[in-house]
């Protein structure tokens, strides 16, 4: 039986677990009652590396309407609802850079985009061949900071970014050779976030104050150096002036938010105790929502290669018992020998894979408990999960799946297979046209996304606007 | 099946360094034709840059990005110019290393996240630094002559911060922060906090970059100024801004001159701050960063924990301390001395008598048949290693790509899958497959039996001669297709031997290090640089010491090249 501390939603609501919401405060939110908007309101992204098993995942056979949950994602079964399962769309971006394995994979699977290093002055693609030997950055943004940048309206934050065990570093990115740091310590997270309530009006005002007017001067110091240095050495500037910028727009945007309460066990290690942060985390994200602290939120499992997976075990057994780490198990627990020409799949593997769906199935339960004007947070809220690999086995980055859940800007309750049949194959269609689709679910009327290599089809998927 | 390039003379050779390069472009299901030195299609053969060639060419600084500072650089510097007691906390945005150094631009962006981080870590600084301003002045900012005395304050500060002479327009900039915070109704002290925080997070702070000034035309080459040269030693050589002898020098004019740097450079070498950056230089060469991802299975490692694992990360930088200024500081002795310096966990794993706890360090002889320098520590067999298994191909691709200089890439888009872990089947066995299967043996050859040389090291990095089941540890290895050591081995001691005679290896020692001084990746503008370090450290045998002097005699620090401000057009 999995034990993880994550309170349930009742205790979330009665403030039992590990994040106490005031009462007062909710009803607070009632009173804004309005009616549920036809576009969502904001974004999270939800991710883990090493993809899954897709026959374990939607059972093969599906069609849009008609469709079966395996055993992985058998938790979501109370919320099939509210979420679109999609299968057979590839990352058609990572093999265009010379290194792949996990770190094309990573880099590009939500950014679309090859290394700013495969991309020669002209703007053109350099083949792998010419390519120089580094594991460059993204030569552009991810989806969700695109959406953060045009969300954000009178949040302090373009985005709340908030990760489990470490900051994976290269997933997400703000602009080109730009990474988003994603704070795995839950204590920090709170501090950054909620830890900031000044005693009173006054005060809050003169500190405003204060931090804008030694800011203006900094920025007022990169003005005066950026007429002296060169070209690239100014890009790198104009981008540190703008985070700065930004910093003055979480000051003057700055609310007084009800700051939920943590409570971590002792002797917690957020590196290790991974189900434990996890909770907790998610807890943060969704009072960072609740209280509109930003119009996205992530949520990344930054630990994709050999997460700890304290505390979570099968037959009494740690998951990848008999194998080398949870990153061996992934390669090497599928299809083994049954002795009849039939083959099964490591059940720790299995269960691995499914842990991170109860997870999800946490994050929808805690954003179904906040009410939002006749609804909660998650009619108002378009949820992806993604990872980088389809089958985690291969390695590859064909026939990915992904969740879309909440409000996407679409119907909900559907199965999309997009791939060329089963099981699972090359597909006409690209993660480009995911976010595409993503987009066009805000009301955004893009018919692109990312980087349009040979083969990447412009527009949203099919069934996605 | 598609047979890609594997060998490519063209990216080394034209460096002057090490005359092969493995370069691996597999396509799909495409092979690695492991054929070191053969140069692929279309390759254009060029001519070996020697030190004779670079004295007939001009000076060729290469690149000089701007660099943030590490989180070392950043907290030595707080200290050096506000006071030893002064803490710089924790908030100052992680030095990151994935590939590379520590010193690479990739490894200090600055994230959103990241400038908040600066923001908070400003002022937690700015608030200790005045928490006795009368101290921190020297004279009374609230007496008669209060002005005058913030303001020497400030120009001091601003000088020694931003490591140069400041402009008029820099200084006005600060007073007013001061004189526009008192208007308001702060005090002295919240004043001078004030500029405090903006110097802390100005770029002149937080950046080392080298200014157009007037010396010239954009694109000009010219020798490096004087205040540029103090910096470019004290954060080569000490991690931190320069010190008062620099700066003095830099005042004087008196440290341009290639003579004057080195005199500098060998001052500072002897310096006990110069330990720990080699110490840190060797930790990335080593790649420790592996171990933030990797964990063992206690289960099979009941010694393994957090006491172990901290004690991996600062044995690499004791162990250099050690080797180079205690003993001969030859990279013969990094790579072969059988010491090691330990605390009691580590003394337990070695199998020798050490220190009682876990806070105390010693150097330690062990077995020499056994042990062999730093491709013998404990840290880097266990962060080239997996949870229960050793990683012959991590620990042969290590030798290849950081010892050799031979780059080797993982293959793209195939099935990485191996046969399932099994105690009956060694290692060994495991990964036949990659070296009869077509599609991996080219390089795979080139790695595995070199890793296979370190079978008698476990995943933490214990003595072995056995694995699982009771096998026997085969530890026969064969370093192929690497000049004058090519051959046959048997264990990684004979390995580390035969590493630290080879010019190859010493080549590449040089050029890591270059690597690691100018914060980035050769190109072709640095050829000239690399042969001055590489030539200049293979004449003193391969000192590090003198690997250090060296690099302050190159082009790349001994030039630069005047940026052009203009703005895109």
């Amino acid at each position: 039986v999995i034990k993880t501390s994550r309170p349930d939603r009742r205790r979330f609501l009665l403030g039992a677990g590990g994040l106490v919401l005031a009462l007062p405060f909710l009803e607070a939110f009632r009173g804004t009652a309005r009616a549920a908007p036809t576009t969502p309101k904001r974004f999270i992204l939800f991710y883990h590396s090493q993809g899954t098993i897709l026959r374990h995942a939607v059972i093969p056979g599906a069609t849009e309407t008609s469709f079966s949950l395996g055993e992985i994602l058998s938790p979501l079964e109370p919320w099939k609802d509210k979420c679109i399962f999609l299968h057979g769309v590839d990352n058609k971006i990572s093999g265009l850079n010379l290194a792949n394995g996990h770190n094309s994979s990573t880099r590009t699977c939500l950014t679309a985009v090859p290394y700013s290093t495969s991309i020669d002055q002209n703007g053109q693609l350099i083949p792998t061949e010419m390519q120089p030997e580094v594991e460059g950055h993204a030569s552009g943004p991810s989806i969700d900071q695109v959406l953060a940048q045009r969300l954000q309206q009178s949040h302090p934050y373009r985005s709340v970014d908030l990760s489990v065990a470490q900051d994976n570093g290269r997933l997400l990115y703000f602009g080109k050779d730009d990474p988003v740091t994603s704070e795995p310590d839950p204590q920090k997270a709170f501090d950054r976030f909620f830890a900031q309530t000044p005693a009173s009006a006054e005060e809050l005002a003169r500190s405003k104050l204060r931090k804008l007017s030694v800011l203006d001067a900094v920025l007022d110091n990169f003005a005066l150096l950026r007429k002296q240095v060169g070209r690239d050495d100014k890009e790198r500037l104009d981008a540190h002036a703008d985070k700065i910028r930004s910093i003055e727009v979480s000051i003057q945007n700055s609310k007084a938010c009800e700051a939920p309460t943590i409570d971590l066990p002792t002797g917690f290690d957020y590196h290790l105790d991974e189900a434990v942060s996890a909770a907790v985390q998610l807890d943060l994200l969704t009072m960072a929502m609740t209280c509109e602290l930003a119009p996205v939120g992530t949520f990344v499992f930054g630990n994709g290669h050999d997460p700890a997976f304290a505390g979570i075990t099968i037959d009494g057994q740690p998951l990848s018992a008999g194998y080398d780490g949870w990153h061996a198990m992934v390669h090497e627990g599928r299809n083994l020998d049954v002795g009849n020409g039939s083959t099964y799949d490591a059940p720790g593997l299995i269960r691995g894979y499914k842990w991170y769906c109860e997870q999800f199935v946490g994050l929808l339960e805690r954003l179904a408990a906040v009410p939002d004007g006749d609804g909660t947070l998650l009619d108002t809220t378009s949820v992806l999960w993604m990872s980088e690999f389809g089958n985690g086995d291969g390695h590859n980055n064909l026939a990915l799946h992904a969740v879309l859940a909440g409000n996407p800007g679409f119907d909900v309750g559907r199965c999309l297979n997009l791939g060329s049949g089963e099981p699972w194959q090359v597909s006409a269609h690209s993660t480009n046209q995911l976010f595409v689709s993503i987009l066009r679910g805000f009301g955004f009327d893009d018919t692109t996304f990312g980087w349009q290599a040979d083969g990447v089809s412009a527009g949203p998927l099919p069934g996605l606007g | 099946m598609q047979v890609a390039r594997c060998g490519d003379v063209s990216r080394s050779a034209s460096v002057g360094v090490s005359p092969v390069v493995l370069f691996l472009v597999l396509n799909g299901a495409s092979a690695c034709v492991g054929d070191i030195g053969a140069a692929g299609d279309g390759v254009e053969p060029t001519t070996e840059v020697t030190a004779a060639v670079c004295a007939e060419r001009p000076p060729s600084p290469g690149k000089n990005p701007m660099r943030r500072l590490t989180s070392f650089q950043y907290a030595n510097t707080v200290r050096d110019l506000l006071g030893a007691s002064i803490d710089p906390g924790d908030d100052f945005p992680k030095t990151s290393v994935s590939q590379g150094f520590r010193t690479f631009i990739d490894a200090n962006i600055v994230s959103g996240a990241g400038a908040e981080d600066i923001q908070r870590a400003a002022e937690l600084v700015a608030q200790q630094a005045t928490s006795d301003l009368g101290a921190l002045l020297g004279c009374d900012a609230d007496g008669a002559n209060g002005s005058t005395c913030v303001q020497a304050f400030v120009a001091t500060l601003a000088a020694r911060a931003y490591r140069r002479p400041v402009s008029p327009d820099e200084l006005d900039l600060l007073e007013a922060v001061y004189t526009v915070a008192r208007a308001g109704g702060y005090d002295a002290t919240e004043g001078v906090a004030m500029v405090l925080e903006v110097v802390l997070q100005s770029p002149q702070f937080i950046y080392r970059l080298e200014l157009a000034g007037d010396a010239g035309a954009a694109g000009v080459t010219i020798p490096v100024g004087d205040y540029e040269a103090a910096s470019r030693l004290s954060y080569l050589l000490w991690d931190t801004m320069p010190d008062d002898e620099l700066l003095a020098l830099a005042a004087a004019g008196a440290l341009h001159e290639p003579a004057a740097i080195e005199a500098q450079a060998r001052r500072m070498i002897d310096d006990p701050r110069a330990r720990p950056v080699l110490g840190r230089f060797a930790e990335d060469w080593l790649q420790m960063q592996r171990l933030d991802a990797s964990t063992k299975d206690t289960a099979v490692f009941p010694q393994y924990g957090a006491e172990l694992d901290a004690a991996y990360r600062e044995e690499v930088g004791r162990f250099v301390a050690h080797a180079v200024w205690e003993l001969d500081g030859r990279l013969a002795t990094l790579l072969t001395t059988p010491v090691a310096v330990v605390n009691a966990p580590l003394a337990e794993l070695y199998g020798v008598e050490g220190p009682a706890t876990a806070d105390d360090w010693m150097p330690v002889e062990l077995d020499a048949s056994q042990r062999a320098g730093l491709l013998t520590t404990a840290g880097f067999l266990a962060g080239h290693a997996n949870a229960v298994t050793t990683s012959p191909i991590a620990r042969g691709a290590f030798v290849r790509n950081q010892v050799l200089c031979q780059v080797m890439f993982p293959p793209p888009g195939i099935d990485l899958k191996l046969p399932a872990y099994d105690p009956d089947v060694s290692v060994r066995e495991r990964l036949a497959q990659h070296r009869t299967d077509p599609a991996c043996s080219g390089c795979h050859q080139l790695m595995d039996p070199v890793g296979f040389g370190f079978e008698n090291y476990d995943a933490i990095g214990q003595w072995r001669t056995t694995e699982g089941n009771d096998l026997p540890v085969d530890a026969s290895g064969e370093l192929a297709q690497a000049g004058e050591i090519s051959g046959p081995f048997v264990g990684a001691v004979e390995l580390a031997h035969a590493l630290a005679d080879s010019e190859m290896v010493r080549a590449c020692m040089a050029l890591q290090a270059f690597r690691a001084a100018v914060g980035r990746e050769e190109a072709d503008p640095d050829q000239c640089s690399v042969v001055q370090a590489r030539d200049r450290f293979v004449a003193s045998d391969a000192d590090m010491r003198e690997l250090l002097v060296a690099l302050t005699q190159t082009d790349a620090f001994l030039y630069r090249v005047i940026p052009d401000v203009q703005e895109e057009p």
